[in-house]
């Protein structure tokens, strides 16, 4: 067939779909009319003989199959889209958590460093943190009564290191520093939970300054990492337990959680660099120095939990040099 | 149609009553499914027959598409285009996704049976003769089994647009919409296709 009768088969085929009958077309093309006759009558005839209507029972049971997916197909449900955004959740919330950890462990830092509380206004601003009674998440000011209670006992802890196997098992008998500031961090810390039931684990990264509070977000054993006034290592001769630089150690909480997993845990030692050790307090030394475990820059798996308190040197009577730091 | 290429892009045109049909079905009236069901089963059967030659085939295809459709739902958005031209689409997929299941069944069986394929959405699987006649049909099933034969020789492209046409009824511009061609490209599609039908045909 050549391109002319092709391109009036096409026309022809075209006015059939608009109405057009088959003598139609060949009367306005009749010099092709012969050629053009038998393609027409194909086209016209085949719509007449593929009309194949479907069987009743087919057409009956697809229906109550499709009315049955309609009904347990919830409406909205839309899987793919479901799926696909859900890594992007998730990252967005990492990456909200994330940050979270860093800014508490940050501020934890600086606050602990004596240097600003960076966090601290911000906190307060919004209610976030609470010194006084005013009813925030958190209660735990731990870096202002912290330097209180570990500056006058600052650096003793060098003096106590050479001490461990006197100080052995004196642990529980201990009391905290100042059993109202102390004993309010660890009340705080409670609350915090029990007010906020299902929620204190996202709130834990935000109540602590200090960046302690992620610790138990993160799942981390010893909720007191870092604290001085742990409920189950208070020093009652131990006054002034030094829960104020805890927040030095570096790396912020994302990494006192790996510490504790990493050096504390490992070396049974759960108040690293804690004056009020278990197994390493004084009862003739109080005030162990607590308040220098701060400065152990990320190292808690070196086996001496009071290193930093022998790089401060140990002849510094109780307090003296914290209270340096702390000015 | 004019409206439709005049129209700016995701401006909605076309018929109001398949608007307010696709709206109910969103909202997933049962009603609405049934109006769909009844108008749109049987050309979408038809058409299904036509590429899989084979009618118990064809009906489990035909109701796996309204299942999709079902599923598929809540992204449709209506634009204009006929409602049909996006079943048919499901059921261009369900076919392909059915022959190519047949096509490597085919070449791991050793024997000369044909396994049927796993249905579409999870269907149980049961053993067909591929390519029998249709028990269905009624009429002059040796001229249809000729154009079937016809038809399956022709070039896709060429098949598509008569099978649409005659299996469908879409008309020329709906099939443009559908397969994404100018209504003059698929009339002319129509002729060679014609071309070569009557060719095979004699």
């Amino acid at each position: 067939m050549n391109s002319e009768l092709r391109r009036i088969l096409t026309e022809c085929i075209a006015d059939m779909e608009r109405g057009a009958g088959v003598e139609d077309c060949l009367k306005r093309n009749p010099s092709k009319a012969a050629a053009l006759r038998p393609y027409l009558e194909t086209w016209a005839t085949l719509g007449s003989t593929s009309l194949v209507q479907p069987p009743g029972t087919a057409f009956n049971r697809g229906r109550r199959e499709m009315l049955s997916a309609l009904r347990s197909t919830p409406a909205g449900f839309r899987p793919l889209a479901a799926a696909r955004f859900a890594p992007a959740g998730a990252t967005v919330a990492a990456a909200v958590v994330g940050l979270a950890v860093l800014l508490g462990g940050a501020a934890g830092t600086s606050a602990a460093l004596g240097g600003p509380d960076v966090t601290g206004g911000v906190f307060d601003a919004v209610g976030l943190t609470g010194n006084g009674n005013g009813g925030g998440i958190s209660q735990s000011s731990a870096s202002e009564r912290g330097l209180e209670c570990a500056s006058p006992n600052a650096f003793e802890g060098s003096g106590n290191s050479e001490d461990k196997a006197k100080n052995a098992d004196d642990a529980h008998e201990k009391e905290s520093c100042s059993e109202d500031d102390c004993e309010t961090s660890d009340a705080d810390g409670a609350e915090v939970a029990d007010a906020n039931g299902d929620e204190a684990e996202a709130d834990c990264p935000q109540t602590d300054e200090n960046g302690d509070a992620t610790e138990n977000a993160d799942g981390c054993e010893d909720e007191n990492n870092g604290h001085g006034n742990d409920a189950d290592h208070d020093d009652e001769d131990n006054p002034g337990q030094g829960q104020g630089n805890h927040g030095a150690d570096s790396g912020g909480a994302g990494d006192e959680c790996a510490d504790v997993d990493d050096g504390q845990v490992a070396d049974g030692d759960e108040n690293n660099g804690h004056g009020n050790d278990a197994d390493h307090d004084d009862e003739g030394n109080p005030g162990q120095g607590q308040g220098n475990h701060g400065t152990n820059d990320g190292e808690p798996a070196n086996g001496n939990p009071n290193a930093d308190g022998n790089a401060n040197g140990g002849s510094d009577p109780a307090g003296q040099d914290g209270d340096k730091k702390k000015d | 149609m004019q409206k439709e290429a005049t129209a700016p892009p995701g401006f909605m045109v076309g018929d109001p009553y398949e608007a307010g049909i696709v709206a109910r079905a969103k909202e997933r009236s049962a009603e609405a499914w049934d109006e769909i069901y009844a108008r749109h089963y049987p050309p979408i059967y038809r058409y299904i027959l036509a590429r899989v030659f084979d009618a118990a085939i064809a009906e489990d295809l035909a109701s796996a598409v309204f299942l999709g459709a079902v599923k598929g739902i809540g992204s449709y958005r209506y634009r204009g285009q006929p409602l049909r031209a996006w079943l048919y689409r499901i059921a261009r997929n369900v076919v392909s996704s059915h022959q190519r299941t047949m096509f490597r069944q085919r070449t791991l069986t050793v024997s000369g049976v044909l396994e049927l394929p796993r249905r579409v959405f999870g269907r149980a699987e049961r053993t067909v003769e591929p390519a029998g006649p249709a028990a269905a049909d009624p009429g002059t099933t040796v001229e249809r089994l000729d154009l079937r034969e016809a038809l399956a020789d022709l070039p896709q492209a060429q098949r598509e647009v008569l099978l649409l046409k005659y299996y469908v009824g879409m008309d020329a511009k709906e099939i443009a919409g559908v397969v994404g061609k100018e209504p003059a490209a698929v009339y002319s599609l129509q002729a060679r296709g014609l071309q070569s039908l009557k060719r095979r045909l004699g």
